[in-house]
């Protein structure tokens, strides 16, 4: 975490500083996480796991201001080790229709709900998450205009962020281990390469729009086999992305798509796209209940003997808010293999149990036969993720 | 010969008198302008939120910061961000009001940094469970609604004016509403919802209203909904409104996750 040090000391020391001091606000979270993988198998059948996360922003001037997500975990049942991420630690200057941020920032590109092809700004953050919705801070400079209905950014990243695999003591199902401290990178610069992405969108009408351009370490790495060590390493290539999202709204019914041109520096190029709908059905069960229903395609040109997990998938989910005091909330989801047959699937059911204590509890289930499926060394990893969180 | 003037003479009076009443009360229509031309004029205002929810012998606090802009010509924009519980703290909602119904609505979700343009089409679920529906939350703009009647009626010892009104966009809970307002600042006090099926289902009481600049812009300080089938009631208290909580550019919807 080179780097950091600096600027969240610096950060550290702006939220202590009596400057404007009564525009500081602090808030977070602790909590505790229990993986619990369900089928017998290599390591540990349950890691335990304390997280937290600090939040704090304030004023520093009229212009000026700063932002702070700092996250923390560590393990409880001796199962891994320490990590520490700023999701935010940024100072951002605003003025006008200017606005301009230094430090860790987290960014989300996309619209679509079973994968984000065009969200590449942050690494995913996939020891706590793996849907990949979570990100990993992204140090940068990034300028910002905004029009009244459309706005230009550019982004300045000097470091890269290496997805995660081993930290938290989980087994992945890919096979074969994954020994992370083997990546590689094919830039000669390695991790401090400086990478560029440039975004133009906006809305018109009821369409949301947005072109994207990224130039530097493309994040999801390719996973090379040494057959003598037997394991996987991370290899990170340069390459370009160029990404399409829209999203029309219209009444009940959101109509989505994602697409990307990707031209990695040494090897082929290829598209990948996500598509589909969102339709908020209301109240069908006639208790109250709002019931909305997903149905998504994933595909990548790189086809069925590529390396993309979603070649050519189906995406089918559901979600229901039980508009009860707890905001309690179900999601059901199963992403389906169109070539393979094979399966992954969640369900999720996110409560608040008191004013301060909220639940999460996730089953995630891989189902795949094909040994040609990228899917297949996944299977037998079906796993139960509850999180329990004080909330302040 | 005297008696016919006099029957005459009285049955004139007795229309004069029914014809100035009908002019003194107006249209609805033109009521309802007025009612809704008596509240604007903050442009641009933040107000702090508590929304108190008893529901079934429980009772929970939501706390929320309201922004709004009044748009010249066309329906309010707000925002609204969320402070406690404390799990939503930081989540956020910009709505563009449509003078037609159809609000435009994003979500903002800092834990993930994203924000979404979502369906407004749910105008009749429960905000939160509360007893305030979405469509009860949105902002009242004179074109939603398409207007029977007003009259004059007693409402709690008090006069007021009662307009009848039914809404005229789709997925509503509601077959008609009807509002009574002060005689003098043409402001509702109670409202009046009737379900799908005709029958009275909540109340809501509007109370502590406070005039804000130098031509009387009436605002209320209390909502209270009361569900008459259940008991359940929701009551929103707003703070004092400010000036200029956030420029009109956060308003947008490329903006709009920045304000806190």
């Amino acid at each position: 975490m080179r780097g950091t040090t600096p600027i969240v000391a610096a950060l550290f020391w702006a939220a202590a500083s009596p400057v404007k001091g009564q525009d500081i606000s602090v808030s977070g979270y602790v909590g505790t996480q229990t993986l619990h993988f369900t089928q017998d198998g290599l390591g540990a059948d349950t890691i335990n796991r304390l997280n937290a996360e600090i939040q704090a922003r304030g004023a520093l001037t009229d212009t000026l201001s700063f932002e702070l997500r700092l996250f923390g975990s560590t393990p409880l049942n001796g199962q891994g080790g320490d990590y520490f991420d700023p999701r935010v630690a940024k100072l951002t200057w605003q003025a006008g229709n200017w606005q301009a941020d230094l430090g860790y920032d987290t960014v989300y590109w996309g619209v679509a709900e079973s994968q984000n092809v065009v969200n590449i700004i942050n690494q995913r953050e996939q020891i706590l998450d793996l849907q990949g919705d979570l990100a990993l801070g992204q140090p940068m400079f990034a300028l910002r205009y905004f029009g009244p209905s459309w706005s230009i950014e550019g982004y300045v990243m000097p470091q890269f962020r290496e997805l995660e695999y081993g930290i938290d003591g989980r087994r992945w199902g890919f096979g074969f281990p994954v020994d992370q401290s083997a990546a590689t990178f094919e830039s000669p610069d390695g991790d401090d390469h400086v990478d560029y992405a440039l975004r133009f969108a906006g809305s018109v009408g009821n369409l949301e729009y947005g072109l994207s351009a990224f130039d530097g370490t493309l994040r999801r790495p390719v996973l090379v086999l040494d057959t003598t060590a037997g394991t996987l390493s991370p290899h990170y290539v340069q390459g370009k992305q160029y990404g399409i999202d829209l999203q029309y709204t219209a009444g009940a019914t959101l109509f989505k798509f994602e697409g990307i041109h990707v031209n990695p520096d040494s090897s082929a190029a290829y598209e990948a796209a996500v598509y589909g709908i969102e339709n908020v059905l209301g109240d069908v069960f006639g208790n109250g209940w709002e019931t909305t229903v997903f149905a998504e395609h994933n595909w990548d040109s790189r086809g069925v003997s590529g390396p993309a997990i979603f070649q050519n998938d189906l995406f089918l989910g559901a979600r229901i808010n039980f508009a009860n005091l707890l905001d309690s909330q179900l999601t059901v989801g199963a992403m389906y293999d169109l070539d393979n047959g094979g399966l992954l699937g969640s369900v999720e059911f996110d409560t608040r149990l008191t004013d301060q204590v909220s639940l999460n509890a996730e089953y995630t289930f891989v189902s795949a036969d094909n040994p040609d499926d990228t899917l297949f060394s996944a299977s037998g990893f079906d796993q139960l993720k509850v999180q329990l969180e004080w909330n302040f | 010969m005297l008696k016919t003037a006099i029957r005459l003479t009285t049955i004139a009076l007795a229309f004069a008198a029914t014809a100035a009443l009908a002019g003194d009360v107006q249209d609805p229509t033109s009521v309802m302008n007025k009612s809704r031309d008596m509240r604007k004029g903050l442009t641009n205002s933040v107000s702090d939120v508590v929304m108190t929810i008893k529901s079934g012998g429980q009772t929970v606090k939501r706390e929320m910061r309201q922004y709004v802009l009044e748009v010249p010509r066309d329906g309010n924009r707000t925002i609204n961000v969320f402070s406690k519980p404390a799990d939503v703290n930081g989540v956020s909602v910009l709505t563009h009001s449509a003078l037609n119904g159809n609000d435009k609505q994003w979500l903002n979700l800092p834990s993930v940094g994203r924000v979404k343009r979502i369906s407004s089409s749910n105008r009749s679920g429960a905000f939160v469970g509360s007893e305030f529906a979405y469509e009860d939350l949105a902002s009242f703009e004179t074109e939603k609604y398409s207007y029977e009647g007003v009259e004059r009626q007693s409402l709690g010892g008090k006069q007021v004016l009662a307009v009848t009104y039914t809404p005229k966009y789709s997925g509503s809970g509601y077959s008609r509403l009807r509002s009574f307002l002060d005689t003098t600042t043409y402001q509702p006090v109670e409202i009046h919802y009737f379900n799908r099926r005709g029958e009275h289902a909540k109340t809501l009481k509007l109370s502590k209203y406070k005039s804000y600049g130098s031509g009387g812009i009436w605002r209320p300080h209390r909502l209270v909904m009361s569900n008459k089938r259940n008991g359940n009631v929701t009551q929103i208290d707003f703070s004092t409104f400010r000036a200029n909580g956030t420029a009109a550019g956060s308003f947008n919807s490329n903006q709009f996750a920045r304000v806190k």
